[in-house]
């Protein structure tokens, strides 16, 4: 959007994808709660990345019958380590202090693997946005699916 | 130096959008209200919502919420469509969640949303994140306080009930209706605020139907429309006068117009501000708050109003008259003790409000007032002859200072009174191990 004033400094774009506005903000969430919404995003391919995450704070607050937080990581985490198999490598990317640029080369990547990799492939928009997430944080979101959910 | 221009467009953001409803926990309308309960909340509005969302953090789950409406911050919501509003002018940084546990604040929840929020409010966002004023969304806001009552259990534990008394009696409080009866270990009183009526003297008898107050529907057709008042209420009813094509006369008491960035409260939000206050550290001599509120709770609009009003003025269509009192108001219009009369096929209030203190609860003894405003303990809000009762919002602004009636009091209330509620109930339970 251009402003006709205002010259001083310039904000963030405020006509990106909305999923990279989403994603920015889960690349700030704690790893768990990542596993948890790819866990939730995977059960309802229909569900958006926004839904998934206020389900997820739902679920950490215990607020859903029928299912908990810990069902959610131990889904997310399974989806993870299928993701994972066979040493995928999406190469170095674009890395970049600005976490605007940061995911959208992570998502672009992923994007791209799913074609060459099924266990990258998504069936709907909140999971492909929360295994972009994890994606960018593999060795965290890793330790911490190990640490909820041993093999 | 930096300039920020207004975007009078911020005062035409979208109301009931297509919001995404999100599954919420099940609530049980036909659950038996409790007798018994930790605590009681009369109120749940923003600060009720929030005193409720802080004790759940605390670990404290026994609690009853009490409102005339059966649904959270829902009077709100109707005083603030019924004026039209769009956006509120507390920043993203106040809402009635709760700060410390990692919660989805209120810009991560619009954030969330990018897709169903238009450029300017993307843009109000990017101005928050950048450290600068900005207003909130009605609907972000609405969705939010949902969400909100929804993670904390509140939805489940909200009945729909009027409350005609709260007793305290030794160790515990009853909270009485007309049906029902609750022994509390614990009240907060979360009433916010009521309209201020006109003085007596300005009509005789049973109030024309030509004039009305701002809650109140402005019948159709009228052309020539009197607003009484110099705050944000004014300011909507003129904006919507305005909008219907009516002409609008706009009376105020004051010397001119207080166009504001922000909430008039703005400087006592910070703890320092508070400080000028709250005796926490230093004592404050009563009278010198009664002075600083007389001077700083002064009505003030939002700046966005600014170019409109005046391009109206210039067109014509908006005649302010400003800088004398009212004599009389009657069918025809508004007579200022000046002599001059304003006349206008309706005429409507919006004369500020009253803060509910407790009264008609509990006895005038308990709520100690004073000057308009209950005796409250200033370190836990509780009520210095009623220790088991507390007040939040509003009531608690000769304590907290004016903003104690806005979104951020509520939350600097919250903290006070939540953390003395959960060490008493965990108290109890200890020595009951």
């Amino acid at each position: 959007m251009s402003e006709r004033y205002d010259t001083i400094f310039s904000l963030p774009s405020v006509d990106d994808d909305p999923d990279t506005e989403v994603g920015v903000l889960l690349m700030g969430l704690a790893p768990d709660r990542l596993l948890a919404g790819l866990g939730v995003a995977t059960r309802d391919p229909a569900a958006d990345p926004a839904t998934v995450t206020l389900l997820v704070d739902q679920l950490r607050h215990d607020a859903r019958p029928g299912l908990t937080f810990s069902d959610a990581v131990a889904a997310g985490a399974q989806r993870w380590r299928v993701a994972c198999e066979g040493s995928v490598d999406l190469g170095s990317g674009t890395r970049s202090a600005a976490l605007r640029q940061l995911w959208e080369s992570t998502a672009r990547a992923v994007a791209a693997a799913g074609d060459e990799f099924p266990q990258l492939s998504t069936n709907g928009a909140a999971e492909r946005v929360y295994l972009t997430a994890c994606w960018s944080r593999p060795e965290e979101i890793t330790k911490i699916a190990e640490e909820c959910c041993p093999t | 130096m930096t300039t920020f221009v207004p975007h009078p467009r911020v005062l035409r953001s979208p109301r009931h959008r297509d919001w995404p409803r999100y599954p919420e926990p099940a609530n049980d309308e036909a659950a038996t209200l409790p007798e018994v309960a930790d605590v009681v909340i009369v109120g749940a509005g923003p600060a009720g919502l929030a005193v409720a969302a802080a004790l759940w953090h605390l670990g404290i789950p026994d609690v009853v919420v009490l409102d005339r409406t059966g649904k959270p911050v829902s009077r709100f919501f109707e005083r603030v469509d019924r004026l039209e509003q769009r956006v509120l002018r507390s920043p993203y940084e106040h809402h009635p969640g709760v700060e410390g546990y990692r919660d989805c604040e209120l810009r991560d929840f619009a954030r969330l949303h990018w897709s169903l929020l238009t450029p300017i409010e993307r843009r109000e966002i990017r101005m928050s994140q950048a450290g600068h004023r900005s207003v909130v969304p009605v609907d972000v806001f609405e969705a939010y306080c949902h969400h909100t009552a929804a993670i904390h259990g509140v939805t489940g534990r909200l009945w729909r009930r009027d409350v005609s008394s709260v007793e305290p009696n030794g160790e515990r409080v009853t909270v009485r209706g007309a049906d029902f009866r609750i022994d509390a270990g614990q009240v907060v009183l979360c009433l916010g605020e009521e309209r201020r009526d006109a003085p007596g003297n300005w009509w005789t008898g049973t109030r024309p139907e030509e004039i009305g107050y701002w809650d109140e529907t402005v019948p159709a057709g009228a052309e020539r429309e009197v607003v009484v008042g110099a705050g944000l209420t004014a300011a909507h009813l003129i904006h919507n006068a305005l909008d219907r094509g009516a002409r609008v006369e706009w009376v105020m008491r004051g010397e001119n117009e207080r166009y504001q960035c922000s909430d008039v409260n703005a400087s006592f939000f910070r703890a320092e501000g508070r400080a000028r206050f709250d005796s926490f550290r230093a004592p404050v001599p009563w009278a010198d708050r009664l002075a600083l509120m007389g001077r700083q709770r002064r009505a003030s609009v939002m700046f966005e109003f600014r170019p409109l009003f005046e391009a109206a003025q210039a067109d014509g269509r908006l005649t302010v008259h400003r800088g004398t009192d009212i004599g009389a108001v009657h069918a025809k219009g508004v007579e200022l003790t000046d002599g001059r009369l304003v006349s206008g096929d309706h005429t409507t209030l919006a004369l500020g409000t009253v803060p509910s203190i407790g009264g008609g609860l509990m006895s005038d003894e308990l709520v100690g007032a004073r000057d308009g405003w209950p005796d409250l303990d200033e370190r836990t809000l509780a009520y210095q002859r009623a220790p088991r009762v507390f007040a939040a919002g509003a009531a608690a602004c000769m304590v907290l200072g004016p903003a104690g009636r806005n979104i951020d009091g509520h939350r600097v209330a919250t903290a006070r009174i939540a953390a003395t509620i959960a060490a008493r109930v965990h108290e109890k339970a200890a020595v009951h191990v």
